[in-house]
């Protein structure tokens, strides 16, 4: 599974961060990135992450739970 | 626990559900939703989904089928028998449960003079997106009722698209209960340099027109000329359907702080229904914001599967209007000392502290969403704090 952020539609609100932290950060600007082995990746719906094996099912429910829409998962 | 049923297919049921699942719960779970349509998000209906031609997939909450999550929609819940623990529904059927979520949100109020007036919208659900938008096109001379966060994202989304927007609100100014006067004022400027006009003080009286609203009639005696009106006026919880079942009501299912609603060790509620004792501040509340809904639904469920921990959250929300991103986090309100800490208002661009008795329990950042965080973070780690010990 892959996983991206639209930044564009980025709410701040951190939920992703805390459902996933190995997987969301938010930065100084105060958006949502996703990180790859631990690094932030830059921003877009284009630039997705690996996800980790077994963190699936989190990040599936950061998605929902993300108050933007904007967490895209790609299988 | 067998059968839980989840009541609501919003933010706080979706979330309850799929928590269930998450925490081991192999019993079925039942989630019946009186809307004709598969759970989504209700954020985006005031903003871009009103703009745009998206459809429901566009705003969908998934929930996975490995989930088994038996989801029953245009089912709406008529009354509870919490004694024969049983749900019953506008079909007749009374389903048996052992844990209940109660997440059934709010209802729209209405203004009574004008109510079922054609060209009147409110906005709640997606049918109603649609209805607006479709109406958007065209054209029409639009009037709000309400200067809360519905009216004026709604009156920013239609002035956006050009449309000519009148705003009205009862009080002196806007979010003079919410954020507070400052925070209003700021915003009230940036909706009329966008070419809004808006009314402040005067009460709506009657709707002028006979087959269809062509204006409102103020109780001062002028007229706002519209062809369509959108009345954002706040919700009310949805407990109607609980009345008679034992559980305590009060402006909200009441609940202690494990989100269980008095009295009661089978049912939980959440979202904007819920009322519920909130250890960090020392009181109830009922927060009706996305944020809150799932992370409350989340608790709902665990409780259920007989986790107490205390839900203490630090709530937030935002809402975008043109150009000006605004989160909160904490607790705000006109009575609260309020200081703008960095930047200005008039720049709109700023960061702001609310304090009860000189301690922060809550911050505003306007286009600062790198400040935000930082002090987000610094009100949740702060320790709880007690509202009526502090207010002595």
């Amino acid at each position: 599974m892959k996983v991206s952020i639209e930044q564009s539609k980025c709410t701040g609100s951190g939920m992703c961060e805390a459902t996933v932290p190995e997987v969301f950060v938010l930065l100084e600007d105060g958006l949502a990135y996703v990180k790859e082995d631990g690094k932030p990746l830059p921003g877009g719906k284009g630039s997705a992450a690996l996800v980790p094996n077994g963190l699936e099912d989190s990040v599936a429910d950061a998605a929902d739970a993300c108050p933007g829409g904007c967490i895209y998962l790609q299988q | 626990m067998d059968q839980i049923i989840v009541v609501g297919g919003s933010a706080a049921g979706t979330s309850a559900a799929r928590t269930l699942r998450r925490n081991g719960h192999t019993g079925s779970v039942i989630l019946v939703t009186d809307e004709p349509h598969l759970p989504y998000r209700r954020p985006p209906l005031s903003k871009w989904h009103l703009t745009n031609d998206g459809g429901h997939d566009d705003i969908a909450i998934d929930i996975p089928a490995e989930l088994s999550v038996d989801v029953r929609t245009s089912t709406r819940a008529v009354r509870l028998d919490t004694g024969a623990q049983r749900l019953v529904v506008d079909t007749g059927e009374a389903i048996p449960y052992d844990g209940l979520v109660i997440a059934t949100g709010a209802r729209v109020r209405e203004l009574p003079a004008l109510a079922g007036v054609p060209g009147v919208y409110s906005l709640r659900t997606i049918d109603d997106a649609v209805a607006l938008r479709t109406a958007f096109r065209h054209r029409p001379k639009v009037a709000v009722v309400g200067g809360g966060f519905i009216g004026t994202e709604v009156a920013a989304t239609a002035r956006g698209l050009g449309l000519d927007v009148t705003l009205i609100e009862t009080a002196t100014g806007l979010y003079t209960t919410t954020l507070g006067a400052p925070i209003g004022s700021m915003v009230a400027d940036l909706h009329r340099e966008h070419g809004t006009r808006i009314v402040f003080g005067v009460p709506v009286r009657r709707c002028i027109g006979d087959a269809r609203v062509r204006g409102l009639e103020l109780a001062d005696g002028s007229i706002v000329e519209a062809d369509i009106v959108i009345v954002g006026i706040g919700t009310s919880p949805a407990t109607q359907w609980l009345e008679g079942s034992g559980l305590t009501l009060d402006q909200g299912v009441v609940c202690d702080a494990t989100c269980a609603a008095i009295g009661s060790d089978t049912i939980t509620a959440a979202g904007d229904v819920a009322r519920w004792h909130n250890p960090r501040y020392g009181r109830t509340m009922r927060v009706e914001h996305w944020d809150n809904a799932v992370a409350q639904g989340a608790a709902a469920a665990k409780r259920l599967l007989g986790d107490r921990t205390a839900f203490a959250p630090v709530p937030f929300f935002w809402t975008d209007q043109y150009d000006l991103k605004l989160q909160v986090a904490g607790m705000t309100g006109p009575d609260l000392d309020f200081e703008v800490i960095e930047g200005d208002l008039p720049s709109r661009q700023f960061v702001g502290v609310y304090r009860l008795s000189g301690v922060p329990v809550g911050v505003v950042a306007a286009n600062s969403p790198g400040r935000f965080v930082s002090l987000r973070r610094s009100l949740t780690a702060t320790d709880s704090i007690d509202v009526e010990d502090a207010v002595r």
